[in-house]
């Protein structure tokens, strides 16, 4: 049985259209004109237990809003979702009560709170056991180093060692499914791979399933076995990364340096581009290899140099996005 | 009972954390804790100079008068104690901030009022108590068991019917997306209804703070009826217990606006 499921979800908010200016202003108080913005139009799937799922998409895609109402903080417009079989519409509580969520745009810590004293008071709302609560403090403990800001208030913390806590007090009730929504945004080099390390770390020991949503497709590459890529509200992919690459980008491309200028063709490369006495081929990964292609191109020139490249994650996200982006 | 207990184990240690995150300010405590209790002595004065002038108040002399007003002040600081929360509420649902209480496995406005008691409320409740003591002094009280059971029916619903007014208020922000900086004048209107006795305005005026905004239950009901007073509605005996009473209904219907307006939440942002 799926631990998520989400069946034809959308979500609509009302606005007022806003009218420039003051005399735009003065108007809106007598005859305002509602817009109704699609924040998440149709979309639909399923998550078994202990996976990874990088939820990716541009700006304004509707992660975030999907992120909310699996986790019962917006309620949708239409469609369902089933979080451990339960609703979160109808029984908001008992879907909460085995989740984690963590907002990297926003902490769910106390403001002014040390850090310690916020899971204490977490401990004491989730009803956490004493053996229990103990265990997963030492795990996280040992993670991510929480010795060194257990005693300084939230307020007074970097983004990074927030971001620690954070994570930590998500886990602390040991929920089944965690929710992060961009935890490792403006996160420097090292942080970032603490935070990874985390995720990687509590989804092997303790199978939790873990949706991802990020902008940095290095915690894509380094996370998720499957991807759902969504844009203007609908699921436009929805795989693991290596099948993605291969549909949306079956091609490698050889980078060859000669000692001079050389125009050699091959019925199964096609040159990309050719400056001087660099000549770029691509292939089709299934046509040919790049072996085979290295030793005729060597047959017929002598070459200097070469390197294999391909198609980045970036590239491919790009292509799936269709170049559309909203800021 | 088992839920009970956890509620209350939750709003406990709350307590205690907003007392310790209250004195992570030190400054602004002892700033409160000047600035307020003058802004009742100010109040105070203006009764005293207005007795002075006038003898008696529609039928109040000073020392009932400070009756009054000591039990106002002290439903006020009971008030600021449990629902300064409410003042802001419009900024917080603006701004999303209420997405916390919707991620954790407990009811939403038990987490809103109890997980954010303001201790800083102290510094009113402090200066009320005072005034309250100085008024039950000065008409010579007498705390028999009726009129101990009374008093405190009146200072429970009274905090009620204010806390009421601000929740109910300030829930109107999940329907508009506008926040509605309306705590302040129902702040001053509880305040002008509960000073002064509401007899010594028009009829028209007793009647709209009697029965359309019953703001006058707070103390001055109550007041009356402990001092013998006639007013707009006169009860042999049982104001404290109509203020109780209509604390609990208006807090009930604060409530179910409050739950209303949750469902219509739409956070903020990403």
């Amino acid at each position: 049985m799926p631990v998520i499921e989400v069946n034809h979800l959308k979500k609509q908010f009302k606005s007022v259209r806003k009218q420039k200016g003051l005399k735009g202003a003065v108007k809106g108080l007598f005859r305002s004109e509602k817009k109704i913005v699609t924040a998440v139009d149709d979309i639909s799937f399923s998550i078994e237990r202990g996976e990874i799922v990088g939820y990716i998409g541009p700006n304004g895609a509707g992660k975030s809003t999907t992120v909310k109402m699996m986790s019962g903080i917006l309620r949708p417009t239409s469609g369902e979702i089933l979080v451990n079989g339960i609703s979160p519409v109808k029984d908001r509580k008992a879907v909460v009560k085995h989740l984690g969520v963590v907002f990297g745009q926003r902490t769910q810590l106390y403001w002014d709170l040390r850090l310690g004293e916020s899971f204490e008071l977490l401990k004491r709302i989730y009803d956490v056991p004493d053996e229990v609560y103990k265990e997963n403090m030492s795990m996280m403990n040992e993670i991510l180093d929480l010795k060194s800001i257990i005693d300084t208030p939230v307020r007074q913390l970097s983004l990074g060692q927030r971001m620690r806590g954070d994570l930590a007090a998500a886990m602390l009730h040991s929920p089944d499914v965690l929710f992060l929504d961009e935890p490792t945004i403006g996160l420097d080099v090292d942080a970032k791979h603490a935070i990874r390390r985390f995720i990687k770390e509590i989804n092997e020991t303790r199978k939790t399933t873990i949706i991802l949503t990020t902008h940095d497709l290095g915690d894509i590459q380094e996370l998720c076995r499957r991807i759902i890529i969504i844009n203007k509200g609908v699921v436009i992919e929805d795989g693991s990364l290596d099948e993605l690459i291969d549909r949306i980008a079956p091609y490698r491309e050889l980078v060859i340096d000669f000692y001079t200028e050389q125009h050699i063709e091959h019925p199964n490369a096609k040159i990309v581009s050719s400056e001087g006495s660099r000549t770029v081929y691509r292939f089709m990964k299934d046509e040919i290899s790049a072996a085979a292609l290295i030793e005729y191109i060597g047959g017929k020139a002598k070459i200097k140099d070469i390197h294999l490249e391909e198609a980045s994650i970036d590239d491919i996200i790009r292509i799936a996005y269709g170049g559309s982006s909203e800021e | 009972m088992k839920k009970f207990k956890h509620y209350m184990s939750v709003a406990a240690l709350s307590f205690r954390l907003s007392m310790q995150s209250c004195m992570e300010y030190p400054a602004a405590f002892i700033g409160w804790l000047i600035s307020n209790p003058i802004q009742f002595l100010v109040g105070f004065a203006t009764i005293k100079f207005v007795v002075e002038e006038f003898e008696t108040l529609a039928d109040w002399n000073f020392r009932e008068l400070a009756f009054l007003y000591g039990m106002s002040v002290l439903t006020h600081g009971l008030s600021v104690i449990f629902f300064t929360k409410t003042w802001y509420m419009g900024w917080d649902i603006i701004h999303g901030e209420l997405d916390r209480m919707r991620l954790r496995p407990m009811n939403t406005l038990f987490q809103f009022l109890a997980g954010d008691l303001n201790f800083f409320g102290i510094t009113d409740l402090i200066p009320g108590l005072i005034l309250f003591i100085y008024g039950c002094v000065s008409v010579d009280f007498r705390w028999t068991f009726s009129n101990t059971l009374c008093m405190i029916c009146a200072l429970i619903g009274g905090t009620l019917i204010r806390g009421a007014i601000y929740l109910a208020f300030g829930s109107t922000t999940f329907w508009t997306k506008s926040p509605l900086h309306i705590s302040g004048f129902f702040q001053e209107l509880f305040n002008r209804t509960n000073m002064y006795p509401l007899s010594m305005y028009p009829r028209a005026v007793q009647f709209v703070f009697t029965f359309i905004m019953p703001m006058s239950w707070v103390a001055f009901y109550p007041a009356s009826e402990f001092m013998g007073k006639e007013s707009m509605i006169t009860l042999p005996y049982g104001m404290s217990f109509i203020t109780l009473g209509l604390g609990i209904v208006l807090f009930a219907i604060a409530c179910k606006i409050f739950s209303a307006g949750f469902g219509q939440y739409e956070s903020a942002g990403s």
